[in-house]
C-alpha cells in the first residue's frame, strides 16, 4: 500500500497562518488553499493516496483560518472524497480535528449542495475542481473585492 | 550448659494449665505486636495517600488559578491595546496546551470534565478572531486600541464565564 502524501503547515506554507481571507490578513486560510492544499490534494488523488495534513507545525489557528481552506477543499472535490482521502492529524490542539471534521465538512459541503460559490479576494493561479469525476483545473472564482 | 539444664527441670514441673497459660500469653503478645504492626502502617500509608491527593489538588488549583490570571493579563493587555493582534493566535495555542494538559489530570483524578473551561478555550478566541475589526487590525505592526464596543464585548464575556474558574477549583477541591 502506497504510502501517504504528507503536508505541514509550518513547513510548507507559514508558522503563523492568519485569518480567513487574503484582502484582510497575510498567510490566510484562502491563501494557503489555493497555494498548498488544492494541488496536495488533487496529487493525492491522481496517485492514488490519502493526504495527511499536519496542523501541528504552525504556532496556532483562527477559526476562519480553517474553515476558508479546508471548507473550499469540500466545495470542489465534495464531501464524500475529501472524507475518504484526508487525513487530520492535531495532536496539540485535538479540537481543531474534531471541528474540521463535524463541523467545517458538513457546513461546506451543505453549502457546495446549494451551490453558495466560495469568495476570493485575490487572484490565484488555476486549481482544481472535481467535476463529473474528473479533476478539472482553471480558475473557478475571481475576486468579488479588490486587495 | 546449666542454664537449658534448668529450663528443662523447669519446663518438666509445669503442670498442663502453666504450659496452656504460657502458650496463650505467647500468642496473645505476638497478636498484640502483629496487630500493632499492620495497624502503624495501614495508619500510615492513608497519611501517606492523604497528603498526596492533598499535594495534587494543591498543584491543580495553583495552575488553575495561574491560567485564569494568564487570561485577564491577556483580556486586559487586549483591551487597553498593548498587545499585538497577531500574537493571540500563537498566545491561544500554548494556553489550550497548557489547559488541556491541566483538565486531562483533572478528568484522571476528579472526574471533572474536560470541557470545563471551552468557553475560553474555544469561544473566546472566536469572539476575538471572527471579530471585524480584530481583522482589520490583524497585520499591524504596532499595538492598536480596540473600539468601546469590542471593549464592552469581551468585558460582557469575562462577566458572564469568569465563575468557572472558582468552580473549577471547587470541583477539584470537593472531589
Amino acid at each position: 500500500m502506497a504510502n501517504n502524501k504528507v503536508i505541514s503547515v509550518g513547513d510548507d506554507f507559514h508558522i503563523r497562518p492568519s485569518l480567513r481571507y487574503s484582502a484582510t490578513s497575510e498567510n490566510s486560510g484562502e491563501d494557503f488553499y489555493h497555494k498548498v492544499l488544492n494541488m496536495a490534494f488533487a496529487d493525492a488523488l491522481e496517485h492514488k493516496v490519502k493526504l495527511t495534513v499536519n496542523l501541528d507545525t504552525a504556532e496556532g489557528y483562527a477559526i476562519s483560518f480553517l474553515d476558508e481552506s479546508f471548507g473550499n477543499l469540500v466545495y470542489d472535490f465534495g464531501l464524500g472524497i475529501v472524507s475518504k482521502n484526508i487525513e487530520i492529524i492535531s495532536n496539540d490542539e485535538p479540537h481543531w480535528k474534531e471541528k474540521i471534521l463535524n463541523e467545517i465538512f458538513l457546513k461546506w459541503e451543505d453549502r457546495r449542495q446549494k451551490n453558495e460559490r466560495p469568495k476570493v479576494t485575490k487572484r490565484h493561479n488555476s486549481w482544481y475542481r472535481m467535476v463529473d469525476h474528473q479533476l478539472i483545473l482553471e480558475e473557478w472564482e475571481t475576486p468579488s473585492i479588490t486587495a | 550448659m546449666g542454664n537449658a539444664l534448668y529450663y528443662c527441670i523447669t519446663f518438666s514441673n509445669w503442670s498442663r494449665s502453666d504450659i496452656i497459660n504460657f502458650w496463650y500469653t505467647l500468642i496473645t503478645g505476638l497478636g498484640i505486636l502483629i496487630n500493632s504492626g499492620i495497624a502503624l502502617y495501614i495508619v500510615s500509608n492513608i497519611q501517606k495517600n492523604q497528603v498526596n491527593k492533598r499535594l495534587i489538588k494543591d498543584h491543580l488549583i495553583s495552575e488553575i488559578k495561574d491560567i485564569r490570571n494568564d487570561y485577564k493579563d491577556l483580556l486586559s493587555n487586549l483591551t487597553n491595546g498593548v498587545i499585538l493582534p497577531s500574537s493571540i493566535l500563537p498566545w491561544f495555542k500554548l494556553m489550550n496546551i497548557k489547559i488541556n494538559d491541566i483538565m486531562s489530570l483533572a478528568k484522571k483524578k476528579y472526574n471533572v470534565e474536560t470541557d470545563y473551561l471551552k468557553p475560553y478555550t474555544d469561544d473566546l478566541r472566536d469572539l476575538i478572531t471572527e471579530n471585524k475589526e480584530f481583522e482589520a487590525i490583524f497585520n499591524s505592526t504596532t499595538s492598536v486600541s480596540l473600539s468601546n464596543g469590542f471593549r464592552m464585548n469581551i468585558i460582557a464575556f469575562q462577566q458572564k464565564h469568569n465563575h468557572l474558574f472558582n468552580e473549577l477549583v471547587i470541583d477539584v477541591n470537593d472531589a
